[in-house]
Protein backbone atom coordinates (compact mmCIF):
# COMPACT_ATOMS: atom_id res chain seq x y z
CA UNK A 1 0.00 0.00 0.00
CA UNK A 2 2.88 2.21 0.62
CA UNK A 3 4.11 2.00 -2.18
CA UNK A 4 1.22 2.66 -4.22
CA UNK A 5 0.84 5.94 -2.51
CA UNK A 6 4.59 6.73 -3.63
CA UNK A 7 3.38 6.28 -6.96
CA UNK A 8 0.81 8.58 -6.91
CA UNK A 9 2.33 11.21 -5.41
CA UNK A 10 5.75 10.69 -7.70
CA UNK A 11 5.18 13.61 -9.25
CA UNK A 12 6.75 15.54 -5.74
CA UNK A 13 9.80 15.90 -5.56
CA UNK A 14 12.36 18.61 -4.28
CA UNK A 15 14.04 18.70 -7.97
CA UNK A 16 10.11 19.82 -9.55
CA UNK A 17 9.68 22.48 -6.65
CA UNK A 18 13.04 24.14 -6.91
CA UNK A 19 12.51 23.70 -10.67
CA UNK A 20 9.17 25.61 -10.17
CA UNK A 21 10.43 27.85 -7.06
CA UNK A 22 9.41 30.92 -9.32
CA UNK A 23 5.84 29.93 -9.18
CA UNK A 24 6.11 29.03 -5.17
CA UNK A 25 7.77 32.51 -4.54
CA UNK A 26 4.64 33.83 -6.87
CA UNK A 27 1.40 31.99 -5.10
CA UNK A 28 2.87 30.90 -1.70
CA UNK A 29 2.36 34.59 -0.10
CA UNK A 30 -0.80 35.12 -1.44
CA UNK A 31 -2.03 31.67 -0.10
CA UNK A 32 -0.72 32.86 3.55
CA UNK A 33 -2.36 36.16 3.10
CA UNK A 34 -5.73 34.07 2.38
CA UNK A 35 -5.27 31.66 4.59
CA UNK A 36 -4.88 34.61 7.72
CA UNK A 37 -7.74 36.96 5.85
CA UNK A 38 -10.32 34.55 4.96
CA UNK A 39 -9.76 31.39 6.79
CA UNK A 40 -8.48 32.10 10.26
CA UNK A 41 -12.00 34.31 10.22
CA UNK A 42 -13.78 30.85 9.51
CA UNK A 43 -11.97 29.60 13.01
CA UNK A 44 -14.35 32.77 14.83
CA UNK A 45 -17.10 31.14 14.00
CA UNK A 46 -16.73 28.78 17.38
CA UNK A 47 -17.92 32.00 18.86
CA UNK A 48 -20.95 31.91 17.71
CA UNK A 49 -21.08 28.86 20.26
CA UNK A 50 -19.34 30.97 22.96
CA UNK A 51 -20.88 33.76 25.42
CA UNK A 52 -18.23 36.55 23.99
CA UNK A 53 -18.56 39.75 26.24
CA UNK A 54 -15.88 42.46 25.91
CA UNK A 55 -15.19 41.01 29.64
CA UNK A 56 -14.23 37.87 27.94
CA UNK A 57 -12.33 38.86 24.82
CA UNK A 58 -8.75 38.77 26.24
CA UNK A 59 -9.49 35.24 27.14
CA UNK A 60 -8.02 32.99 24.66
CA UNK A 61 -10.98 30.90 22.73
CA UNK A 62 -10.70 27.60 24.73
CA UNK A 63 -11.34 29.84 27.88
CA UNK A 64 -14.57 31.46 27.55
CA UNK A 65 -17.27 30.07 28.06
CA UNK A 66 -19.05 26.74 26.09
CA UNK A 67 -23.28 27.72 25.48
CA UNK A 68 -23.71 25.41 22.82
CA UNK A 69 -26.77 26.66 20.42
CA UNK A 70 -27.90 29.47 22.65
CA UNK A 71 -26.61 32.50 20.76
CA UNK A 72 -28.66 30.76 17.80
CA UNK A 73 -31.69 30.65 19.83
CA UNK A 74 -31.32 33.43 21.24
CA UNK A 75 -30.90 35.37 17.88
CA UNK A 76 -34.03 33.51 16.46
CA UNK A 77 -36.14 34.21 19.18
CA UNK A 78 -35.24 37.82 19.11
CA UNK A 79 -37.73 40.59 18.40
CA UNK A 80 -36.64 42.11 15.03
CA UNK A 81 -35.46 38.36 13.89
CA UNK A 82 -38.89 37.43 12.06
CA UNK A 83 -39.64 41.09 10.75
CA UNK A 84 -36.11 41.25 9.98
CA UNK A 85 -36.02 37.88 8.06
CA UNK A 86 -39.35 38.76 6.00
CA UNK A 87 -37.58 41.77 5.29
CA UNK A 88 -34.20 40.24 3.43
CA UNK A 89 -36.08 37.62 1.97
CA UNK A 90 -39.09 40.35 0.57
CA UNK A 91 -35.82 42.77 -0.57
CA UNK A 92 -33.98 40.02 -2.36
CA UNK A 93 -36.56 38.04 -4.04
CA UNK A 94 -37.97 41.69 -5.06
CA UNK A 95 -34.24 42.79 -6.21
CA UNK A 96 -33.63 39.54 -7.96
CA UNK A 97 -36.47 39.76 -9.61
CA UNK A 98 -37.14 43.39 -10.71
CA UNK A 99 -33.42 43.78 -11.25
CA UNK A 100 -32.35 41.08 -14.00
CA UNK A 101 -35.44 41.57 -15.44
CA UNK A 102 -34.58 45.62 -16.07
CA UNK A 103 -31.19 44.85 -16.89
CA UNK A 104 -31.73 41.95 -19.73
CA UNK A 105 -34.33 44.23 -21.39
CA UNK A 106 -32.33 47.49 -21.36
CA UNK A 107 -29.45 45.06 -23.04
CA UNK A 108 -32.01 43.84 -25.46
CA UNK A 109 -33.21 47.83 -25.96
CA UNK A 110 -29.28 48.43 -26.81
CA UNK A 111 -28.89 45.72 -29.08
CA UNK A 112 -31.61 46.96 -30.90
CA UNK A 113 -31.18 50.19 -31.40
CA UNK A 114 -29.42 51.33 -34.51
CA UNK A 115 -28.41 54.77 -34.00
CA UNK A 116 -24.57 54.26 -32.74
CA UNK A 117 -23.55 57.02 -31.33
CA UNK A 118 -26.28 57.93 -29.47
CA UNK A 119 -26.64 53.81 -27.98
CA UNK A 120 -23.04 54.57 -26.80
CA UNK A 121 -23.86 57.93 -25.12
CA UNK A 122 -27.25 55.80 -23.28
CA UNK A 123 -24.62 52.85 -22.27
CA UNK A 124 -22.15 55.54 -20.84
CA UNK A 125 -24.78 57.47 -18.91
CA UNK A 126 -26.14 54.47 -17.99
CA UNK A 127 -22.93 53.25 -15.84
CA UNK A 128 -22.49 57.04 -14.24
CA UNK A 129 -24.69 55.86 -10.84
CA UNK A 130 -22.53 52.65 -10.45
CA UNK A 131 -19.39 54.37 -9.71
CA UNK A 132 -21.60 56.62 -7.32
CA UNK A 133 -21.37 55.31 -4.08
CA UNK A 134 -24.14 54.27 -2.06
CA UNK A 135 -23.64 57.73 0.48
CA UNK A 136 -24.15 60.00 -2.31
CA UNK A 137 -26.84 58.04 -4.04
CA UNK A 138 -28.59 57.99 -1.26
CA UNK A 139 -28.30 61.44 -0.02
CA UNK A 140 -29.91 62.54 -4.11
CA UNK A 141 -32.46 59.57 -3.13
CA UNK A 142 -33.16 61.69 -0.01
CA UNK A 143 -33.40 64.94 -1.63
CA UNK A 144 -35.91 63.76 -4.78
CA UNK A 145 -37.88 61.27 -2.38
CA UNK A 146 -38.61 62.73 0.89
CA UNK A 147 -41.62 64.20 1.34
CA UNK A 148 -41.68 67.63 -0.23
CA UNK A 149 -38.61 66.88 -2.23
CA UNK A 150 -38.51 67.37 -5.88
CA UNK A 151 -40.85 64.78 -6.60
CA UNK A 152 -43.64 65.28 -4.91
CA UNK A 153 -43.46 69.06 -5.63
CA UNK A 154 -43.35 68.63 -9.48
CA UNK A 155 -46.71 65.62 -8.96
CA UNK A 156 -47.97 68.56 -6.65
CA UNK A 157 -48.55 65.50 -4.21
CA UNK A 158 -47.73 63.75 -1.05
CA UNK A 159 -46.54 60.19 -2.12
CA UNK A 160 -44.69 59.44 1.17
CA UNK A 161 -42.26 57.19 -0.58
CA UNK A 162 -39.81 57.43 2.17
CA UNK A 163 -41.88 57.25 4.85
CA UNK A 164 -44.20 54.71 4.15
CA UNK A 165 -43.73 51.98 6.69
CA UNK A 166 -44.72 49.00 4.65
CA UNK A 167 -43.46 46.51 2.24
CA UNK A 168 -43.79 49.37 0.09
CA UNK A 169 -40.14 50.85 1.00
CA UNK A 170 -38.83 47.61 -0.17
CA UNK A 171 -40.16 48.52 -3.50
CA UNK A 172 -38.57 51.64 -2.94
CA UNK A 173 -34.75 50.42 -2.65
CA UNK A 174 -35.15 47.70 -5.52
CA UNK A 175 -35.89 50.61 -7.70
CA UNK A 176 -32.95 53.11 -6.61
CA UNK A 177 -30.88 49.73 -6.57
CA UNK A 178 -32.29 49.48 -10.53
CA UNK A 179 -31.61 52.74 -10.93
CA UNK A 180 -27.93 52.51 -9.81
CA UNK A 181 -27.21 49.01 -11.10
CA UNK A 182 -29.03 48.84 -14.16
CA UNK A 183 -26.65 49.49 -17.14
CA UNK A 184 -23.48 47.76 -15.02
CA UNK A 185 -25.42 44.68 -14.88
CA UNK A 186 -26.56 44.94 -18.61
CA UNK A 187 -22.79 44.58 -19.84
CA UNK A 188 -22.69 41.03 -18.93
CA UNK A 189 -25.83 40.58 -20.81
CA UNK A 190 -25.02 42.54 -23.96
CA UNK A 191 -21.45 40.86 -24.36
CA UNK A 192 -23.58 37.53 -24.40
CA UNK A 193 -25.48 39.07 -27.33
CA UNK A 194 -22.58 40.53 -29.31
CA UNK A 195 -21.62 36.97 -29.23
CA UNK A 196 -24.89 35.45 -31.58
CA UNK A 197 -23.67 34.21 -34.62
CA UNK A 198 -25.66 36.48 -37.27
CA UNK A 199 -26.25 33.76 -39.49
CA UNK A 200 -29.41 32.93 -37.33
CA UNK A 201 -30.86 36.14 -37.34
CA UNK A 202 -30.84 36.00 -41.23
CA UNK A 203 -32.31 32.23 -41.04
CA UNK A 204 -35.14 33.37 -38.71
CA UNK A 205 -35.57 36.47 -41.27
CA UNK A 206 -35.42 34.07 -44.38
CA UNK A 207 -38.34 31.60 -42.52
CA UNK A 208 -40.18 34.77 -41.85
CA UNK A 209 -40.09 35.99 -38.39
CA UNK A 210 -40.52 39.72 -37.40
CA UNK A 211 -38.37 41.29 -35.52
CA UNK A 212 -39.87 41.00 -31.96
CA UNK A 213 -40.33 37.43 -33.07
CA UNK A 214 -36.01 37.28 -34.11
CA UNK A 215 -35.41 39.15 -29.97
CA UNK A 216 -37.99 36.29 -28.60
CA UNK A 217 -36.60 33.06 -30.75
CA UNK A 218 -33.19 33.85 -31.32
CA UNK A 219 -31.88 36.77 -28.63
CA UNK A 220 -33.51 35.18 -25.63
CA UNK A 221 -32.57 31.60 -25.69
CA UNK A 222 -28.66 32.67 -26.63
CA UNK A 223 -28.35 34.42 -23.64
CA UNK A 224 -30.16 32.05 -21.62
CA UNK A 225 -26.98 30.06 -19.89
CA UNK A 226 -25.67 33.66 -19.23
CA UNK A 227 -28.64 34.35 -17.29
CA UNK A 228 -28.75 31.39 -15.56
CA UNK A 229 -25.38 31.34 -13.95
CA UNK A 230 -26.05 34.84 -12.93
CA UNK A 231 -29.34 33.90 -11.63
CA UNK A 232 -28.01 31.14 -9.37
CA UNK A 233 -25.30 33.25 -8.33
CA UNK A 234 -27.30 35.72 -7.19
CA UNK A 235 -29.90 33.08 -5.53
CA UNK A 236 -26.93 31.98 -3.26
CA UNK A 237 -26.62 35.55 -1.88
CA UNK A 238 -29.93 36.20 -1.38
CA UNK A 239 -29.60 36.67 2.51
CA UNK A 240 -26.90 38.95 1.74
CA UNK A 241 -28.70 41.86 1.36
CA UNK A 242 -26.51 45.23 1.48
CA UNK A 243 -26.50 46.77 4.76
CA UNK A 244 -25.11 50.01 4.39
CA UNK A 245 -27.46 50.26 1.94
CA UNK A 246 -30.26 50.08 3.77
CA UNK A 247 -28.77 52.04 6.38
CA UNK A 248 -28.33 55.06 4.51
CA UNK A 249 -31.58 54.74 2.77
CA UNK A 250 -34.44 54.05 5.62
CA UNK A 251 -35.13 56.65 8.47
CA UNK A 252 -36.50 55.81 11.79
CA UNK A 253 -39.72 55.81 10.58
CA UNK A 254 -39.03 53.17 7.94
CA UNK A 255 -37.05 51.30 10.33
CA UNK A 256 -39.14 48.29 10.71
CA UNK A 257 -38.89 47.40 7.01
CA UNK A 258 -35.68 48.27 6.63
CA UNK A 259 -34.00 46.33 8.61
CA UNK A 260 -32.21 43.07 7.15
CA UNK A 261 -29.59 40.47 8.25
CA UNK A 262 -26.52 42.12 7.88
CA UNK A 263 -27.25 44.95 9.76
CA UNK A 264 -29.18 43.35 12.52
CA UNK A 265 -25.90 41.76 13.06
CA UNK A 266 -24.30 44.70 13.21
CA UNK A 267 -26.76 46.00 15.70
CA UNK A 268 -26.87 43.44 18.00
CA UNK A 269 -23.29 41.80 17.46
CA UNK A 270 -21.09 45.08 17.43
CA UNK A 271 -23.51 47.55 18.22
CA UNK A 272 -24.24 45.99 21.73
CA UNK A 273 -21.36 44.06 22.62
CA UNK A 274 -22.53 40.70 22.26
CA UNK A 275 -20.13 39.33 20.00
CA UNK A 276 -21.51 35.56 19.71
CA UNK A 277 -24.71 36.82 19.11
CA UNK A 278 -23.58 38.45 15.92
CA UNK A 279 -21.28 35.77 15.24
CA UNK A 280 -24.40 33.22 14.87
CA UNK A 281 -26.05 35.75 12.57
CA UNK A 282 -23.14 35.52 10.17
CA UNK A 283 -23.08 32.16 10.36
CA UNK A 284 -26.50 31.12 9.43
CA UNK A 285 -25.92 33.61 6.18
CA UNK A 286 -23.51 31.82 5.58
CA UNK A 287 -24.75 28.49 5.58
CA UNK A 288 -28.44 29.23 4.16
CA UNK A 289 -26.43 31.12 1.17
CA UNK A 290 -24.49 27.82 0.50
CA UNK A 291 -27.40 25.46 0.50
CA UNK A 292 -29.05 27.64 -1.67
CA UNK A 293 -26.50 27.86 -4.36
CA UNK A 294 -26.19 24.53 -4.65
CA UNK A 295 -30.00 24.16 -4.77
CA UNK A 296 -30.46 26.87 -7.56
CA UNK A 297 -27.60 24.83 -9.13
CA UNK A 298 -28.74 21.13 -8.94
CA UNK A 299 -32.11 22.72 -10.12
CA UNK A 300 -30.84 24.20 -12.98
CA UNK A 301 -29.42 20.74 -13.92
CA UNK A 302 -32.53 19.10 -13.67
CA UNK A 303 -34.21 21.55 -15.89
CA UNK A 304 -31.57 20.60 -18.64
CA UNK A 305 -29.70 24.62 -17.84
CA UNK A 306 -26.40 25.41 -17.76
CA UNK A 307 -24.98 24.74 -14.38
CA UNK A 308 -22.18 27.19 -12.22
CA UNK A 309 -20.12 24.49 -10.47
CA UNK B 1 -17.59 41.41 -38.16
CA UNK B 2 -18.30 42.75 -34.75
CA UNK B 3 -18.78 46.20 -36.35
CA UNK B 4 -20.61 45.41 -39.37
CA UNK B 5 -23.10 43.63 -37.68
CA UNK B 6 -25.78 46.52 -36.59
CA UNK B 7 -26.10 47.65 -39.86
CA UNK B 8 -26.34 43.75 -41.51
CA UNK B 9 -30.32 43.49 -40.72
CA UNK B 10 -32.36 46.24 -42.74
CA UNK B 11 -35.33 46.75 -41.14
CA UNK B 12 -38.43 47.61 -43.59
CA UNK B 13 -41.79 49.39 -42.82
CA UNK B 14 -43.62 48.79 -39.99
CA UNK B 15 -40.41 47.09 -37.86
CA UNK B 16 -38.67 51.24 -38.28
CA UNK B 17 -41.54 51.81 -35.46
CA UNK B 18 -39.76 49.92 -33.28
CA UNK B 19 -36.03 51.73 -33.53
CA UNK B 20 -38.42 54.82 -32.85
CA UNK B 21 -40.32 53.71 -29.81
CA UNK B 22 -36.63 52.87 -28.47
CA UNK B 23 -35.00 55.99 -29.13
CA UNK B 24 -37.63 57.61 -26.95
CA UNK B 25 -37.31 55.22 -24.29
CA UNK B 26 -33.85 55.44 -23.93
CA UNK B 27 -33.87 59.45 -24.20
CA UNK B 28 -36.43 59.14 -21.02
CA UNK B 29 -33.94 56.93 -19.45
CA UNK B 30 -30.65 59.23 -20.10
CA UNK B 31 -33.18 61.57 -18.80
CA UNK B 32 -33.85 59.98 -15.44
CA UNK B 33 -30.32 58.70 -14.65
CA UNK B 34 -28.42 62.72 -15.74
CA UNK B 35 -31.68 64.76 -13.57
CA UNK B 36 -30.59 63.56 -10.09
CA UNK B 37 -26.80 64.57 -10.84
CA UNK B 38 -27.71 67.75 -12.00
CA UNK B 39 -30.57 68.16 -9.36
CA UNK B 40 -27.77 68.25 -6.41
CA UNK B 41 -25.40 70.16 -8.43
CA UNK B 42 -27.82 72.86 -8.95
CA UNK B 43 -28.65 72.72 -4.80
CA UNK B 44 -24.78 72.55 -4.49
CA UNK B 45 -24.65 75.85 -5.85
CA UNK B 46 -27.77 77.12 -4.41
CA UNK B 47 -28.06 79.14 -1.85
CA UNK B 48 -28.72 76.64 1.54
CA UNK B 49 -31.63 79.26 3.02
CA UNK B 50 -33.17 79.13 0.05
CA UNK B 51 -32.98 75.15 -0.72
CA UNK B 52 -35.04 74.84 2.75
CA UNK B 53 -37.44 77.18 1.64
CA UNK B 54 -37.82 76.27 -2.01
CA UNK B 55 -37.76 73.50 -4.06
CA UNK B 56 -34.90 73.40 -6.45
CA UNK B 57 -34.85 71.69 -10.04
CA UNK B 58 -32.08 72.21 -12.34
CA UNK B 59 -31.13 76.00 -12.81
CA UNK B 60 -29.91 77.22 -9.07
CA UNK B 61 -32.21 80.42 -7.53
CA UNK B 62 -29.33 81.95 -6.01
CA UNK B 63 -26.44 81.53 -6.97
CA UNK B 64 -23.27 81.19 -4.48
CA UNK B 65 -20.00 79.32 -4.04
CA UNK B 66 -20.34 79.58 -0.27
CA UNK B 67 -21.34 76.16 0.46
CA UNK B 68 -17.85 74.56 -1.15
CA UNK B 69 -15.81 77.09 0.44
CA UNK B 70 -17.75 76.25 3.74
CA UNK B 71 -16.89 72.34 3.21
CA UNK B 72 -13.25 72.45 2.21
CA UNK B 73 -12.92 75.22 5.23
CA UNK B 74 -14.56 73.83 8.33
CA UNK B 75 -14.87 70.47 7.74
CA UNK B 76 -11.77 68.79 7.49
CA UNK B 77 -13.32 67.37 3.99
CA UNK B 78 -9.77 68.33 2.39
CA UNK B 79 -8.12 65.91 4.78
CA UNK B 80 -10.21 63.07 3.89
CA UNK B 81 -10.61 63.33 -0.07
CA UNK B 82 -6.79 63.29 0.20
CA UNK B 83 -6.98 60.18 2.24
CA UNK B 84 -9.49 58.70 -0.47
CA UNK B 85 -7.35 59.15 -3.12
CA UNK B 86 -4.26 57.64 -1.61
CA UNK B 87 -5.85 54.49 -0.52
CA UNK B 88 -7.45 54.18 -3.73
CA UNK B 89 -4.45 54.61 -5.86
CA UNK B 90 -2.17 52.44 -3.62
CA UNK B 91 -4.78 49.70 -3.31
CA UNK B 92 -5.42 49.58 -7.04
CA UNK B 93 -1.27 49.54 -7.97
CA UNK B 94 -1.26 46.98 -5.40
CA UNK B 95 -3.93 45.04 -6.02
CA UNK B 96 -3.51 44.83 -9.77
CA UNK B 97 -0.06 43.59 -9.39
CA UNK B 98 -0.95 40.82 -6.96
CA UNK B 99 -4.21 39.78 -9.03
CA UNK B 100 -2.19 39.78 -12.04
CA UNK B 101 0.97 37.90 -9.99
CA UNK B 102 -1.76 35.06 -8.59
CA UNK B 103 -3.90 34.71 -11.50
CA UNK B 104 -0.91 33.61 -13.72
CA UNK B 105 0.34 31.52 -11.42
CA UNK B 106 -2.98 29.73 -11.28
CA UNK B 107 -3.12 29.48 -14.98
CA UNK B 108 0.40 27.60 -14.95
CA UNK B 109 -1.15 23.53 -15.47
CA UNK B 110 2.42 22.38 -14.66
CA UNK B 111 2.40 23.56 -11.05
CA UNK B 112 2.40 21.16 -8.85
CA UNK B 113 -0.17 23.10 -6.38
CA UNK B 114 -2.17 24.34 -9.18
CA UNK B 115 -5.71 22.33 -8.12
CA UNK B 116 -5.18 22.65 -4.22
CA UNK B 117 -4.16 26.27 -4.30
CA UNK B 118 -7.72 27.16 -7.26
CA UNK B 119 -9.81 25.26 -4.82
CA UNK B 120 -8.81 26.99 -1.76
CA UNK B 121 -9.18 30.28 -3.61
CA UNK B 122 -13.00 29.64 -4.69
CA UNK B 123 -13.99 28.23 -1.59
CA UNK B 124 -13.86 31.55 -0.02
CA UNK B 125 -15.89 33.03 -2.70
CA UNK B 126 -18.59 31.52 -0.89
CA UNK B 127 -17.91 31.16 2.43
CA UNK B 128 -17.10 33.98 5.37
CA UNK B 129 -16.30 34.10 8.51
CA UNK B 130 -18.65 37.01 8.91
CA UNK B 131 -18.23 40.62 10.09
CA UNK B 132 -17.69 40.25 13.60
CA UNK B 133 -14.46 37.52 13.38
CA UNK B 134 -13.08 39.66 10.61
CA UNK B 135 -13.36 42.98 12.64
CA UNK B 136 -11.74 41.47 15.74
CA UNK B 137 -9.08 39.60 13.68
CA UNK B 138 -8.02 42.84 12.26
CA UNK B 139 -8.34 44.87 14.96
CA UNK B 140 -7.24 43.02 17.78
CA UNK B 141 -5.10 40.04 16.67
CA UNK B 142 -3.42 41.49 13.85
CA UNK B 143 -3.75 45.45 15.75
CA UNK B 144 -4.07 47.08 12.44
CA UNK B 145 -6.88 48.89 13.46
CA UNK B 146 -4.68 52.22 13.79
CA UNK B 147 -3.11 51.92 10.59
CA UNK B 148 -3.39 52.80 7.32
CA UNK B 149 -2.45 49.61 6.21
CA UNK B 150 -6.06 48.56 7.08
CA UNK B 151 -7.53 49.78 3.54
CA UNK B 152 -5.10 47.68 1.35
CA UNK B 153 -4.27 44.52 3.43
CA UNK B 154 -7.52 42.45 4.26
CA UNK B 155 -9.08 43.61 0.38
CA UNK B 156 -5.76 43.02 -1.44
CA UNK B 157 -7.12 40.08 -3.58
CA UNK B 158 -10.71 39.71 -5.33
CA UNK B 159 -11.30 36.28 -6.08
CA UNK B 160 -13.43 37.02 -8.90
CA UNK B 161 -11.07 39.34 -10.86
CA UNK B 162 -8.34 36.57 -10.17
CA UNK B 163 -10.68 34.29 -12.44
CA UNK B 164 -11.95 36.96 -14.80
CA UNK B 165 -7.75 37.54 -15.40
CA UNK B 166 -6.92 33.87 -15.04
CA UNK B 167 -9.15 32.70 -17.93
CA UNK B 168 -7.65 35.55 -19.77
CA UNK B 169 -4.21 34.10 -19.75
CA UNK B 170 -5.46 30.93 -20.58
CA UNK B 171 -7.09 32.09 -23.82
CA UNK B 172 -3.06 33.19 -24.46
CA UNK B 173 -1.32 31.28 -26.91
CA UNK B 174 1.02 28.95 -25.01
CA UNK B 175 3.71 28.80 -27.28
CA UNK B 176 4.43 32.56 -26.24
CA UNK B 177 5.56 30.97 -22.98
CA UNK B 178 7.87 27.96 -24.38
CA UNK B 179 8.99 30.48 -26.64
CA UNK B 180 10.18 32.84 -23.61
CA UNK B 181 11.53 29.73 -21.80
CA UNK B 182 13.62 28.30 -24.50
CA UNK B 183 15.26 31.66 -24.52
CA UNK B 184 15.91 31.60 -20.97
CA UNK B 185 13.84 33.33 -19.01
CA UNK B 186 12.69 32.27 -15.70
CA UNK B 187 8.97 32.34 -14.95
CA UNK B 188 9.10 35.68 -12.64
CA UNK B 189 10.47 37.15 -16.17
CA UNK B 190 8.08 35.56 -18.18
CA UNK B 191 5.14 37.21 -16.34
CA UNK B 192 6.79 40.47 -16.13
CA UNK B 193 7.43 40.70 -19.63
CA UNK B 194 5.36 38.13 -21.53
CA UNK B 195 2.41 37.95 -19.68
CA UNK B 196 1.70 41.45 -18.46
CA UNK B 197 1.69 43.70 -21.94
CA UNK B 198 -0.55 41.30 -23.25
CA UNK B 199 -2.60 41.18 -20.63
CA UNK B 200 -3.75 45.28 -20.67
CA UNK B 201 -7.43 44.86 -21.41
CA UNK B 202 -8.04 42.93 -18.30
CA UNK B 203 -5.29 44.84 -16.04
CA UNK B 204 -7.73 47.52 -17.07
CA UNK B 205 -10.77 46.32 -16.09
CA UNK B 206 -9.43 44.96 -13.00
CA UNK B 207 -7.86 47.96 -12.34
CA UNK B 208 -11.40 49.79 -12.79
CA UNK B 209 -13.29 47.16 -10.37
CA UNK B 210 -10.62 47.50 -7.30
CA UNK B 211 -10.76 51.98 -7.96
CA UNK B 212 -14.24 51.68 -7.48
CA UNK B 213 -14.11 49.52 -5.05
CA UNK B 214 -11.66 51.46 -3.01
CA UNK B 215 -12.79 55.13 -3.67
CA UNK B 216 -16.90 53.51 -2.35
CA UNK B 217 -15.97 51.67 0.31
CA UNK B 218 -17.41 51.99 3.65
CA UNK B 219 -17.62 49.42 5.60
CA UNK B 220 -13.79 49.02 6.07
CA UNK B 221 -14.03 52.29 8.14
CA UNK B 222 -17.37 51.84 9.71
CA UNK B 223 -15.75 48.67 11.15
CA UNK B 224 -13.18 50.62 13.57
CA UNK B 225 -15.25 53.31 14.99
CA UNK B 226 -13.13 55.86 16.08
CA UNK B 227 -10.21 54.13 16.08
CA UNK B 228 -8.35 55.64 13.09
CA UNK B 229 -9.07 59.20 13.07
CA UNK B 230 -6.52 60.42 11.19
CA UNK B 231 -7.25 58.08 8.29
CA UNK B 232 -11.12 58.57 8.10
CA UNK B 233 -12.20 58.74 4.83
CA UNK B 234 -14.34 60.80 2.25
CA UNK B 235 -17.43 59.17 2.31
CA UNK B 236 -17.42 58.58 6.32
CA UNK B 237 -17.10 62.23 6.24
CA UNK B 238 -19.63 62.90 4.23
CA UNK B 239 -22.37 60.55 6.14
CA UNK B 240 -21.67 61.99 9.16
CA UNK B 241 -23.05 65.73 7.13
CA UNK B 242 -25.88 63.68 5.84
Amino acid sequence: MKKKETKTRQKFSLNLMWKQRYLLFMSVPFVIWLIIFKYVPLWGWTMAFQEVKPGSFALPMWERKFVGFDNFIKAFTDRLFGQTMINTIGISILGIAIGTVTSILFALILNELCFTRFKKFTQTVSYLPHFVSWVIIASIAKMLLNDGGAIDTMLNTKLHLMSNNSPAFWIVVCLINVWKEMGWDAIIYLSAMAGIDQGLYEAAKVDGANRLQRIWNVTLPSTKPTIIVLLIMSVGGALNVGMERQMLLSNSIVQDHAMVLSWFAYVRGIGSNNYGLGTAIGMFQSVVGIILLFIANKVAGMMGESKLV
Amino acid sequence: MAKKDSNQIKYTGSEKVLDYILLVFCILLVVITVYPFLNVLAISLNDSMDTMRNVNFIIPRKFTLSNYIYIFKENNLAGAFMMSVVKTLVGTIIGVICTAMLAYVLSRKDFYFNKPFTILFIITMYVSGGMIPEYLLITRTLNLGNNFWVYIIPGLIWVYNVILMRSFIEGLPIALQEAAKLDGANDFVIWLKVILPLCTPTIATVALFLAVGQWNSFMDSICTPGICPRCSMYCMRLWSRL
